[in-house]
């Protein structure tokens, strides 16, 4: 498997293309995670590699193909299972890292 | 959500803090071996989270590798909370007793009330009730009220009519007894009519059974048909009954006597004298012979004893005659002193025709003088008593081609 992860400038992959042609959710094949945002208060992602910082202001989330980072206010792990992560608090911002 | 958090309390579980330099690898670790961490929050690079009670035996492994430091804060769950309790084991033996005593008493009979009763007994009631399964202690479960009262009613000869009520762990028995047959008087067992003793004015109708012909204040004479045991039917035609009831009427006794105002008074003198004679073939012979003479003065009693010999056909035997001296005087007396009098003998003399069953509602005197020299005296009662009589219908009056309708009775009866 090559790497997955692309330039952010980069059209689509070889993989990303095959992905739509064979029709397998792209989360799984290419590793990306899937977030669920409501609003500032509850974030959802699955798909998940692991938890590279974890503070009630910054958490910082391991993914396959990309990193996510979230800044904010009172943030809690709500729950943490191997498919997915739970988070509530207030958010600030949501990025990505690569 | 809540389902999983019960479960958790269900099984227990530990609130933990992991500090050391990176509890975040700690936390990566546990997710991957499939420990479930919740809660995670985090204060100045310590990490505070919940887990299951159970794993915490297998995060020594991940805690040596990480180099984090794990400290139990609190114990949660009912695992705990009945660890905790253990010495406290009278508490659950209490618990079991008062859930014990809960079901027992309310599943249980714990009284039997009994209502409507006069003449039969409670004590016979309820021993009646204990041969079909009802007594205090028994489940109510096994009561099953059709039952109970059909067998009451069957094995009681007083009963008309038996409820059972259930409610919560009392039985309620409500009866109502059958008329006691030996309080109605009955000169028949046949249909019959109710009619009139006596003269009177109704006052009080208590009619069982029977077509009723008079109205509260009616005057009847003796011998009228109060209640009437050919009854209409609403389906046309008739049926006879045996009417029976109690009809109480205003009754009047009174006595009436002239009392005059001068009137001789007979005054015995106390002297006299017996005299006898003898009968012999009929005949009277005086064995005495200065007679006194009877009606100037004297009053005679005779007192015969005589046989009468059949073969001759002849009377024999002896006579005593008394003869009592009086002296008759004319008295006079005021109308007060007649009145007195006179009131005195009748209201005596009405006593005497009341009947005992009747109640005496008024007692009214009333007087008049009557050609100047005489009083009438009248005492009169006004009673109020039952004047129903039974009198058997005569059936050769009813035409025999009309329908009787003992078809349709039988209906109406259900």
């Amino acid at each position: 498997m090559a790497d997955r992860r692309r330039k952010p400038d980069s059209s689509a992959t070889a993989w990303e293309r095959l992905a739509d042609v064979v029709d397998i959710s792209k989360n799984v094949m290419l590793g990306m995670p899937l977030v669920t945002l409501l609003g500032d208060r509850e974030l959802t992602i699955e798909n998940y590699v692991g938890i590279i910082e974890y503070g009630d202001e910054v958490i910082r989330i391991k993914c396959k193909a990309v990193n996510v980072s979230i800044t904010g206010k009172n943030m809690e792990l709500k729950t943490m299972t191997e498919e997915f992560l739970y988070i509530t608090g207030r958010f600030k911002c949501f990025s990505y890292e690569y | 959500m809540l389902f999983i958090r019960i479960l958790n309390y269900l099984r227990g579980y530990l609130l933990i803090t992991v500090g050391g330099r990176f509890p975040e690898r700690f936390m990566n670790i546990c997710v991957h071996r499939g420990i479930r961490v919740w809660d995670v929050s985090s204060k100045g690079g310590t990490f505070k989270c919940k887990m299951a009670a159970e794993d915490f035996f297998r995060i020594r492994d991940i805690a040596r590798i990480t180099g984090a430091r794990v400290r139990i804060k609190r114990r949660l769950g009912l695992m705990f909370l009945l660890r905790r309790y253990r010495r406290r084991w009278p508490a659950v033996i209490g618990l079991i007793l008062f859930a014990a005593i809960l079901y027992i008493t309310a599943t249980r009979i714990m009284s039997i009330d009994i209502t409507g009763n006069e003449r039969v007994p409670d004590d016979e009631i309820r021993r009646l009730l204990a041969g079909c399964g009802v007594s205090v202690g028994r489940s109510t479960a096994d009561i099953d009220p059709d039952t109970v009262r059909n067998e009451l009613i069957m094995n009681s000869d007083d009963l008309a009519w038996v409820g059972v009520n259930v409610r919560g762990s009392r039985v309620y028995i409500e009866v109502v007894e059958r008329l006691d047959s030996e309080s109605v008087p009955h000169i028949t067992e046949e249909e019959c009519n109710l009619v009139a003793s006596k003269d009177g004015v109704i006052s009080r109708l208590e009619v069982k059974q029977g077509q009723t012909m008079v109205k509260k204040g009616d005057g009847v004479r003796k011998g009228d048909v109060l209640v009437s045991g050919v009854m209409d039917s609403v389906y046309g035609g008739f049926r006879l009954v045996h009417s029976y009831g109690e009809v109480y009427a205003l009754t009047e006794y009174s006595a009436k006597k002239e009392y005059p105002l001068t009137y001789t008074e007979r005054v015995y003198t106390g002297s006299e004298k017996t005299l006898y004679g003898v009968k012999l073939f009929g005949r009277e012979f005086d064995l005495y012979t200065k007679a006194m003479d009877p009606g100037e003065g004297y009053e005679e009693e005779r007192n015969e004893n005589s046989v009468t010999v059949p073969w001759i056909n002849s009377e024999f035997g002896g006579v005593a005659k008394r003869f009592r001296e009086y002296t008759d005087t004319q008295t006079h007396r005021t109308v007060q002193e007649a009145l007195e009098t006179g009131i005195a003998e009748l209201t005596e003399q009405v006593e005497q025709s009341v009947p005992d069953d009747a109640e005496i509602i008024s007692k009214e005197n009333d007087h008049n003088i009557l050609s100047g020299d005489t009083v009438e005296v009248k005492v009169t009662y006004i009673c109020s008593e039952n004047i129903a009589e039974e009198e058997e219908i005569d059936k050769s009056l009813i035409d025999k081609n009309e329908n009787l309708d003992y078809d349709i009775e039988e209906d109406t009866n259900e």
